[in-house]
């Protein structure tokens, strides 16, 4: 069972980055990475991470990405638009597999050179309780000075978000 | 299927590990290689995203929960990060007609 | 005698510069006032100085025949600077010709001066000049004597271009300026280099390097080797044989020795009474002054005295050879004047310092008689040029006997003053410690020309039809009184050292200076064959002059048709001004342009100019690098974290390794 989660939401999450990144209009790729998104929601449910993959559903996929959505609407892209997006050139795509390539080899040079714990079945780590309550407790106690700046770096995305998009007056 | 699955080796946090790196991998390409602004940012979110996901495998291994406070943290960042950078899309938008980052090249020396 | 007599020195410094002050600043438009007050404040220079004098003289077996009283001016960590008088015999010696003539001159600059603009400013800069001149004299230490001989300088500049409205007096200035600036570099590189391989001596330690007493016992007890042995030679010289040479450098321009002599002539420029103050007497004899007070620099090294003492020949020879052809009569007693000092200045090098101080105070009086003289003859004939004169002696009695004092003074005349000195010179040459042939025949010969040029002077000046405009009358008496003033001393001041006559009690001889000059031992002799063919030289002079111009016996314009090339040689002064200034027009001109073009291509062009274009070039390379695609950006940042993966992993491994 174990097995089954990770390899199926795995092939979810990096179909859905590979589509996403491939896909000529936006509004896809939003689709897309929803789906990706939704793949790592479940992989954090593997790992035990039950808060955290709520997280994901509910800011990344919910708000974050329905932030994208609204934006692509605003900017009211016609078809013509869609169709001159730009996309791969050839230097690009060979450039990509080089850089995919290259990433790939030094992933799999790094877990083949990971060695202890990280070698061992997940299944048999002890067990990790991750609920809301649990991650509130160092949240709140230990992180409780980041968690505030925290709330002051979102205060000041809001107003620089305002301040960036509003219209001046003539 | 369950042949298959017994067939395969025993999931690790090595595997999750691989996995975030291609993840990263691939967001990295994105956002080489896009010249589409909107589809460079995702990129960026599925990169911050592949971290994630190898922070929450290193908070598994080691049974500390910090890691996943840094992942909540991580998300709120990437909250406000979208926030601004969709505005700056937006501004970018009107002033330019357009959403090819290679169009904001003022910076040209 | 003692310290507690430093209050009469110290009034001896300011009394001039009190009256400075009052008649530059205060009393500028009362004249009269002024001009007592100038008067008045030399005067009480010169009563100070008779009374230190007399109890210098008076001073008893084992007493000290002087004092000096320091105090402290700057101090600055290890560095001390003091500022005081000295009153020894020397300075006070020369305290006396300073306020001694300059106490007539400054009476007869009240007629001379009489109804000219700058009246007031003419006795304070006068005063001014005695207040600098007396602060040389009574100096303790070579710091305080360099602060007073620029303010020599500047006082002298300031009466040269007296008259600032004449072109010519603003450029004798400049050019009496510039010239001493020469001689002064020497002067300060030479203190410097002195004080600095002093002060470097552990042997010294506790002394003050400026101060000329404490360097005096110093090279008294032998430091002078030190100091040779600590410091390597420069220029092929010894260091403080270097550093005495670049001291009389100093000397060199303001004594106006070769080759700096150049300004003396031009500054006759200034109001007559200027020249005869500080242009003859005092100003122009501080270089010897100097010289005599730090003789102990020069005593030890034999090549540094003959240095000193061929300058002072050449000197005297050309100079008096320049003087036979002059026909302004100024021009005439300034040349004389350069030969004199360099009489004196080779009377340093071959005699040491009384000898040279003799002369100096017997030729003060003496040659500023002449001047003042000639001011008087200038005044009443409107005229400098001998050409335009003639037949004075029966309109101007007094000032024609007067004259006739003062040649006869300078001629060297038995008795006057000017024998007893000049013999001493040449007995100098001829038997001294340093005795020297060539600067014996120089000497004689030079005593021939002065001889022939002064008869000359006195003929065509005195005698014979007046060739000039108007009716020529005598002075009134404020300037004749001076003239008779000074025409005692200058026939009666050479007694003083004749040896035969004091024998018991020389001035000249003896302890001398408080501060190590050093004197040989016993009277000097006099010796009667030099005299008599020193006299000889003299009255050839004195009667081929008086053949030519006095009686017209031999036919002058001929002789100079005959000899030319030589007179225009004379004429112009051996062409040195000419030297000078294609020394400055050409060569340093030239050295200046090929700087300026080494500048303008080279440095500019090349440096500069390259330097700028390399970063100008890299620029344009490196803007390359900034396409302004964020994609380019990114692709180096990608670059940049995978270096600094792979040192770290690298680093990992290694560390792993070992």
């Amino acid at each position: 069972m174990e097995g089954l989660g990770f390899y199926g939401f795995g092939a979810l999450t990096l179909l859905g980055a590979l589509l996403m990144v491939t896909s000529r209009n936006p509004l896809h790729g939003v689709l897309w990475l929803v789906v990706s998104f939704l793949g790592l929601s479940g992989l954090f449910g593997g790992l035990g991470a039950h808060f955290l993959a709520a997280i994901q559903i509910l800011v990344y996929a919910g708000a974050i990405l329905v932030l994208f959505l609204f934006v692509i609407m605003l900017l009211n892209l016609r078809p013509d638009d869609v169709e001159r997006m730009p996309t791969f050139s050839l230097r690009g795509g060979v450039g990509g597999f080089l850089v995919g390539v290259v990433g790939f080899c030094a992933v799999v040079g790094s877990v083949v050179m990971g060695t202890g714990a990280f070698a061992k079945p997940v299944a048999g780590l002890p067990p990790l309780e991750a609920g809301a309550a649990d991650v509130a407790i160092p949240l709140f106690s230990t992180a409780l000075l980041p968690f505030e700046v925290v709330s002051l770096l979102l205060l000041a995305a809001i107003v620089g978000s305002v301040a960036l998009t509003k219209r001046r007056l003539p | 299927m369950t042949p298959l699955l017994a067939a395969l080796p025993p999931v690790t946090v090595q595997h999750y590990l691989l996995l975030s790196g291609l993840l990263f991998a691939v967001g990295l390409v994105g956002v080489l290689f896009r010249r589409n602004i909107i589809i460079v940012l995702m990129c960026l979110e599925l990169m911050l995203s592949a971290a994630n996901l190898a922070f929450v495998a290193f908070s598994r291994v080691h049974g500390n929960l910090q890691g996943q406070v840094m992942v909540f943290f991580s998300i709120a960042v990437a909250a406000a990060e979208a926030a601004v950078a969709l505005s700056i899309i937006i501004a970018l938008y009107r002033a330019r007609g357009g959403v090819d980052v290679e169009d904001a090249a003022e910076m040209k020396g | 005698m003692g310290p507690e007599l430093a209050p009469f020195a110290w009034a001896i410094l300011f009394a001039p510069l009190a009256a400075a002050g009052v008649a530059g600043l205060l009393v500028r438009r009362r004249r009269g006032l002024a001009a007592a007050v100038a008067v008045s404040g030399m005067a009480v220079g010169l009563l100070c100085t008779l009374y230190l004098l007399a109890r210098s003289l008076g001073a008893g077996e084992g007493e000290p025949t002087g004092f000096v009283h320091n105090v402290d001016w700057i101090r600055a960590g290890a560095f001390t600077a003091r500022f005081g008088v000295v009153a020894d015999r020397l300075s006070l010696l020369m305290a006396l010709v300073v306020t001694g003539v300059g106490t007539p001159i400054f009476v007869y600059s009240i007629g001379y001066m009489h109804g000219d603009e700058g009246y007031g400013r003419f006795f304070a800069c006068l005063s001014l000049f005695a207040f600098s001149m007396l602060g040389i004299v009574l100096s303790t230490n070579l710091l305080q004597t360099f602060v007073f001989w620029e303010l020599v300088g500047l006082s002298s500049y300031l009466l040269i271009g007296f008259w600032f409205g004449k072109d010519s007096a603003v450029e004798a200035g400049k050019k009496a300026f510039m010239v001493n600036r020469v001689g002064d570099f020497g002067f300060l590189t030479g203190i410097i280099l002195l004080c600095w391989s002093a002060a470097s001596l552990p042997s010294f330690a506790g002394r003050n390097p400026l101060d000329f007493a404490d360097l005096a016992a110093f090279y008294r007890a032998g430091g002078y080797e030190e100091l040779a042995k600590a410091s390597p030679h420069l220029l092929g010289l010894p260091v403080p044989a270097l550093a005495a040479l670049l001291v009389f450098c100093g000397a060199v321009g303001k004594s106006a020795q070769f080759p700096l002599h150049v300004w003396l002539p031009d500054a006759m420029e200034g109001p007559t009474p200027v020249s005869a103050l500080m242009h003859a007497a005092t100003m122009v004899a501080a270089g010897v002054y100097m010289i005599c007070r730090v003789f102990f620099l020069f005593e030890p090294f034999p090549e540094a005295l003959h240095a000193v003492a061929w300058i002072g020949g050449l000197t005297a020879f050309m100079a008096a050879t320049i003087a036979l052809v002059q026909t302004d009569i100024k021009k005439v007693l300034a040349y004389s004047t350069l030969s004199q000092l360099g009489y004196m200045v080779m009377a340093v090098g071959l005699a040491g310092a009384t000898a040279g101080m003799f002369h100096l105070t017997t030729h003060a009086f003496f040659k500023a008689l002449l001047f003042l003289c000639s001011g008087s003859v200038i005044h009443a004939c409107h005229s400098q040029e001998i050409t335009e004169m003639g037949g004075l002696r029966k309109a101007m009695p007094s000032t024609f006997w007067t004259w006739i004092i003062g040649t006869a003074a300078l001629v060297a005349v038995p008795g006057t003053a000017g024998f007893f000195s000049k013999d001493e010179i040449l007995a100098a040459a001829a038997h001294g410690e340093h005795a020297s042939l060539p600067l014996l025949v120089v000497g004689l010969v030079t005593a021939g020309l002065t001889a022939f040029y002064m008869l000359r002077c006195t003929a065509l000046t005195f005698f014979g039809e007046y060739r000039g405009h108007g009716h020529p009358h005598e002075s009134p008496a404020v300037m004749t009184l001076p003239l008779w003033f000074l025409a005692v001393p200058a026939l009666l001041v050479g007694w003083l050292g004749f040896p035969l006559l004091f024998h018991g009690h020389p001035w000249f001889q003896g302890e001398f200076g408080i501060t190590g000059v050093k004197v040989h031992e016993g009277p000097h002799e006099f010796h009667l064959p030099l005299a008599l063919v020193g006299t000889a030289f003299a009255a050839a002079g004195g009667i081929l002059g008086w053949m030519v111009f006095g009686a017209r016996r031999i036919d002058a314009a001929a002789w100079k048709e005959r000899l030319l090339p030589l007179h225009t040689l004379l004429s112009r002064k051996y062409f040195l001004d000419e030297f000078y200034l294609w020394l400055v027009r050409t060569v340093q001109q030239g050295i200046a342009e090929c700087s300026d073009f080494f500048e303008q291509n080279v440095l500019i062009r090349g440096v500069v100019d390259g330097l700028s274009a390399a970063v100008k070039a890299s620029g344009r390379a490196l803007r390359e690098l900034q396409t302004g695609s964020i994609h380019t950006y990114v692709r180096f940042a990608l670059a940049g974290s995978v270096l600094v993966v792979a040192w770290v992993i690298l680093s990992a491994a290694r560390g792993g390794n070992g």
